[in-house]
């Protein structure tokens, strides 16, 4: 059990997913308090259509190529959902779950097309279904050096525009008197949350990637309700869960990364919803 | 090959008969996170039969299904979460206990995963009831099932989905009306498991039924052209599926992506028909200030000369020829070449009288209608 602890292949994947799930618990709060916590879910399975046609194109499974595909999908699908609301009475929640399913039918269509395909018999696709559950078994140092950089990159940018970000989320309109453009920031959010989705979907999945934006943020939510405190524990939540998560998966066959972290998240939240300070159950028995 | 068209036909009218009532209560993302949570009562009941053909997976699912719904509504109304941050925790953890149970302990069941969510309608017509695939049958007594809840609750469904508080007030218990629409939905859900997939089945509940709102005012109308929408991308999606021999299910809903799209653009008040409405209403107003400057300066050289009009117009130069050119086809105006001004043709006077008298005026009460209804 220790020796797991100690093996290089597992500090390489724990190391991943944990700094992945560090800095998309804090990117996820922002986008929690925006109201746009199921955004994430659309993004990330419409990340599939554009891992597949990146691999058909250029028959090669490099990360970073791969990446790059399922961003440009990802802010495709973005902007369909945008236009949608925009230019029609389609309700937000309705245009989600449309782009969402259209996308990832495409993503069904073209894996189904190179399966059977003689001119991809000798690029090896078998890889490319773990982008659906997330396998982070498979996850290479070319993996993990790529979600560093932009985990890295993300927390820079959270940290020189704190107050910016905090501003736009809360009370925009003070914010843009003020002159700091919302909508630019909704864009750099945005960006930052294509982006963490598109590097961890090969560890977590295209299908439960956008969990890791949200739970935490909820749970940390339970125990406070200053923004410094919640990104703190959302945080820390994330990075334990994450770390915990893979090493029970790699301590037992057949326990998926991605679900299992989410497994851990989920209980930490359900546990901080009874005991934590601020959770509705508390508030009432202190009512009572 | 007939009757796999025949399964995926039932499967999307049978979604596509509730989805207008789950886009108009905004319950699409519910009947996503319902969709994927199914997964978890299949297993589980898998667990206790053993046989992937019980009918006790189809109630164990579609109790699951409930179940998250119940979850959902209830920590979002007694938790201070918003409702969608609950669906953001509550489906993703089902889910994530389903793959975990199905890779650890049903790895050689034929309980794979890819086919739970992704279905394979290709195998639909090997499993047989009455002759008949056993997918179609079980989809079509859904289907009518589906159709007398709607049938037999239509008004008080109809007054939930547009004014849930006048519904209250007026006594319809809403309450079982939701727990029965989402048994509806989950029930249909686990069926068209088999032959869509769960991840799929979110597109025949929703694409048609979003569709069909954009086009239709009147509900009756809105059921029936989600039920066309519905079939429409069903047989294309099956059609281009089988001849470019890739997913069925997967094309159907990328299919139901595009209808959407087209709906957008080119319906009777969408994206592309406005612009050009707009255009053309543009032109109309051009068109007629054109005439109007005509008529009140008649034969003056420097206000409506051959070559000066444009600069009292203050129009790019573009602009007023094409107009002119419209005018001149019309046969409203002359160029009259000695006075070197433009004239009224008796068309056009009668176009300006007309103006004068009332119809700017009605047009201009047409615009402005326009005017508020778009912004």
């Amino acid at each position: 059990m220790l020796a797991v602890l100690t093996s290089y292949d597992f500090l390489v994947v724990a190391f991943g997913t944990t700094v992945l799930a560090m800095v998309s618990a804090v990117v996820g709060c922002f986008s929690v308090y925006k109201g746009q916590s199921l955004v994430g879910d659309a993004i990330g399975h419409a990340t599939f259509p554009g891992i597949v046609l990146t691999f058909m194109l250029f028959q090669t499974r490099n990360p970073l190529l791969l990446t790059i595909g399922a961003a440009l999908s990802a802010g495709l699908a973005y902007e369909v959902i945008q236009a949608f609301v925009r230019h029609s009475k389609i309700q937000f929640d309705a245009a989600l779950a449309i782009v969402l399913s259209g996308f990832f039918g495409l993503g069904l269509v073209l894996k189904s097309y190179i399966q059977g395909h003689p001119s991809y018999v000798n690029a090896s696709q078998a890889g490319l279904k773990n982008y659906i559950f997330g396998l982070a078994a498979f996850m290479m140092k070319k993996d993990v050096v790529l979600i560093f950089i932009v985990a890295g990159v993300c927390s820079l940018i959270l940290f020189l525009f704190y107050k910016e970000l905090v501003l736009s989320v809360f009370d925009a309109s003070y914010g843009e008197s003020i002159g700091i453009s919302s909508k630019l920031v909704d864009r750099i959010l945005l960006i930052m949350t294509i982006a963490l989705i598109a590097v961890g979907i090969k560890s977590v999945g295209a299908i439960l990637i956008s969990s890791f934006l949200i739970i935490p943020c909820i749970c940390a939510h339970q125990h406070s309700h200053r923004l410094k405190n919640v990104l703190m524990i959302a945080s820390g939540t994330a990075g334990f869960s994450a770390f915990l998560g893979t090493f029970l998966s790699s301590l037992y066959r057949g326990l998926s990364t991605g679900p299992t972290i989410i497994l851990v998240m989920g209980t930490l939240t359900f546990l901080s919803m009874i005991f934590g300070k601020n959770s509705a159950l508390q508030k009432r028995r202190s009512l009572v | 090959m007939m009757e796999v068209l025949l399964v995926i036909l039932m499967t999307s009218l049978a979604c596509a008969i509730l989805g207008p009532f789950l886009v108009l209560q905004k319950l699409s993302m519910t009947a996503d996170a319902l969709s994927h949570s199914v997964l978890l009562g299949i297993v589980v009941a898998f667990m206790y039969v053993q046989d992937l053909n019980s009918p006790w997976l189809f109630i164990g699912a579609a109790l699951f299904g409930l179940l998250t719904v119940y979850v959902v509504e209830t920590v979002a109304d007694k938790y201070q979460v918003k409702k969608d941050d609950a669906l953001g925790i509550i489906f993703p953890m089902f889910f994530s206990l389903a793959v975990i149970l199905i890779s650890r302990f049903f790895r050689n069941a034929h309980l794979d995963v890819d086919i739970v969510l992704m279905g394979n309608p290709l195998f639909a017509p090997f499993i047989r009831l009455f002759d008949l695939p056993r997918s179609f049958v079980v989809m079509l007594i859904l289907f009518i099932l589906n159709l007398a809840f709607v049938l037999l609750f239509y008004q008080p469904l109809k007054i939930t989905s547009f004014d849930p508080k006048y519904a209250r007030l007026k006594g319809i218990k809403t309450g079982y009306l939701f727990y029965g629409l989402m048994t509806l939905t989950s029930l249909t859900t686990v069926t068209a498991f088999d032959s869509v997939g769960a991840i799929l089945v979110i597109s025949f509940l929703v694409a048609p039924a979003a569709c069909a709102c954009l086009v239709t005012k009147d509900l009756k109308y809105t059921l029936i052209v989600s039920l066309f929408f519905a079939m429409s991308s069903s047989i294309l999606g099956f059609a281009l599926g089988n001849l470019w021999n890739v997913s069925i299910a997967g094309m159907c809903s990328f299919i139901g992506l595009l209808q959407c799209i087209l709906v957008i653009l080119f319906h009777k008040n969408g994206w592309l028909s406005e612009k050009i409405k707009r255009s053309k209403q543009r032109k109309e107003v051009y068109r007629d200030l054109f005439l109007m400057h005509v008529y009140h300066h008649p034969g003056n050289q420097e206000e409506i000369g051959l070559n000066t009009i444009q600069n009292h117009l203050n129009w790019s130069s573009k602009q007023t020829k094409k107009i002119i050119q419209d005018l001149l086809k019309f046969d409203w105006i002359v160029e009259n070449e000695t006075l070197n001004v433009y004239e009224l043709r008796p068309k056009g006077l009668k176009r300006v009288t007309l103006l004068m008298e009332n119809l700017y005026d009605q047009q201009s009460r047409r615009l402005f209608k326009n005017y508020i209804s778009s912004s």
